[in-house]
C-alpha cells in the first residue's frame, strides 16, 4: 500500500540537489529550547487549570454577598410590609406556623376556622367520590324533599 | 508511537491519579514533531512557541473527549494546524487580506529571521512553499517533511485522499517551477 503510494506520488526534483539536501531544516531554535519545553508546557497547563478554578471561586465570592443581601431585604420586606387590607391569607398563616402550631391547627373544625376568618370557603377543598352531576342531582333531590315537606305541612 | 502505547497513555490520562504524569509523557513525546509542524506554518520561533503552548493547553482540556476514531498524533496535528491558522488570521492587520496574502507577511519574517540558517537552496525552498495557497502548503509540508501518509493527512485536514493527492501534485510542480526561475 505504502509502496504503491510512493510509486504514484510525484517526486520533488531540483537539479543538482538530493532529497537529503532539500529536506535539511533551515530553521533554528534557541539553545536548549526542547530540553526546557516539557516543564514550560506543563506550567502553562497548570496555570490555565488554576485560572479556571479561581474564576469559579471568584464567581461565588461575587455572588454570595449579593444573594445574602437580597435574601435579607426580602425577609425584612416580607415581615414588615403592610398588606392591602391588613389581613393575612391562609397560605401566609400556614407558612409562618411551627410544626406544633400546625398540629393544633389541624385539630380545629373547619367551621371554627371560617368563623375566625382564617380561611375562606375557597381555601377549603372538598374531596368527594361523587361526580359534579351526582352532587347536583342530590342537591335537587334535597330541595325537592324540602319542598315536599313544606307542601305537606301546608297541606297543598 | 504505536496505537497500543497511545491507548495506554490515554487510559492513564483518564485516571485522575496519573493524569498529569501521562500528559507530561504526551508532551515529551510529541512536542518536537508538533513544534516543527507549527514552525513551518508560522515561520517565527516565538510565534511557534506560543502556538505550541496553546495547542497543548487545548489538547489537555479536550483529551477526555478524544474518541480514538483517529490516531492520537493526527488529532494533535489537527489542533496544532487549527491553532496555527487561527494565529495567522489574528495576526493579519487588515481584515480584508486573505489567508494566502498572509504568506507575503511570512516571507518578510522568513527574510528577517535571525535564527534561520542553511544553504541557499533550503531558503529558496521555503520561499517557494510560501508562494503556495494555504492548503497546498499544509499538504506539502506534512507529506514532504513529516512524511505522513495521505490517510493521516486526511484525518488532520478533513479532506479526501484524492483531493490531497491533487494538492500535493500541484504543490510539487509549482515549487519546481519557482526554484527553477530563481537560478
Amino acid at each position: 500500500m505504502e509502496n504503491t503510494e510512493q510509486h504514484n506520488e510525484p517526486k520533488l526534483n531540483i537539479e543538482g540537489f538530493s532529497e537529503a539536501d532539500l529536506k535539511r531544516n533551515p530553521f533554528k531554535t534557541p539553545e536548549g529550547y526542547f530540553e526546557n519545553l516539557t516543564p514550560r508546557v506543563m506550567d502553562s497547563v497548570r496555570s490555565t487549570e488554576e485560572k479556571v478554578e479561581s474564576t469559579e471561586i471568584n464567581w461565588w465570592r461575587v455572588l454570595m454577598p449579593g444573594i445574602g443581601f437580597s435574601a435579607m431585604v426580602f425577609a425584612v420586606w416580607f415581615l414588615s410590609a403592610p398588606t392591602g387590607n391588613n389581613t393575612l391569607n391562609f397560605d401566609q398563616v400556614v407558612a409562618s406556623m411551627s410544626l406544633e402550631e400546625l398540629d393544633q391547627f389541624a385539630e380545629f373544625e373547619t367551621e371554627d376556622l371560617l368563623a375566625y376568618g382564617l380561611v375562606t370557603s375557597d381555601d377549603i377543598e372538598i374531596e368527594s367520590d361523587f361526580s359534579e352531576e351526582e352532587l347536583i342531582n342530590y342537591l335537587l333531590d334535597e330541595e325537592e324533599m324540602e319542598l315536599n315537606t313544606i307542601y305537606e305541612e301546608l297541606d297543598i | 508511537m504505536t496505537d497500543d502505547q497511545d491507548k495506554d497513555l490515554l487510559k492513564r490520562f483518564r485516571d485522575s491519579s496519573s493524569r498529569n504524569m501521562a500528559f507530561n509523557e504526551l508532551v515529551n513525546r510529541y512536542q518536537e514533531r508538533l513544534y516543527w509542524h507549527i514552525r513551518r506554518i508560522v515561520i517565527d520561533h516565538d510565534d511557534a512557541d506560543d502556538v505550541l503552548q496553546n495547542t497543548f493547553i487545548k489538547a489537555f482540556k479536550n483529551l477526555d473527549k478524544f474518541r480514538e476514531d483517529s490516531q492520537l498524533f493526527t488529532w494533535l496535528y489537527r489542533i496544532a494546524t487549527n491553532e496555527s491558522l487561527t494565529f495567522l488570521k489574528k495576526k493579519k492587520k487588515n481584515v480584508f487580506v486573505s489567508m494566502d496574502e498572509v504568506s507575503h507577511q511570512l516571507s518578510s519574517t522568513l527574510e528577517s529571521a535571525p535564527e534561520l540558517s542553511g544553504d541557499a537552496i533550503q531558503l529558496k525552498l521555503q520561499w517557494a512553499i510560501l508562494t503556495l495557497p494555504t492548503k497546498q502548503r499544509l499538504v506539502f509540508n506534512m507529506k514532504y517533511f513529516d512524511e505522513m501518509k495521505y490517510e493521516e493527512i486526511a484525518q488532520v485536514t478533513g479532506t479526501s485522499v484524492g483531493a490531497l493527492k491533487a494538492s500535493y501534485h500541484h504543490a510539487v510542480k509549482k515549487i519546481e517551477a519557482y526554484v527553477k526561475s530563481q537560478f
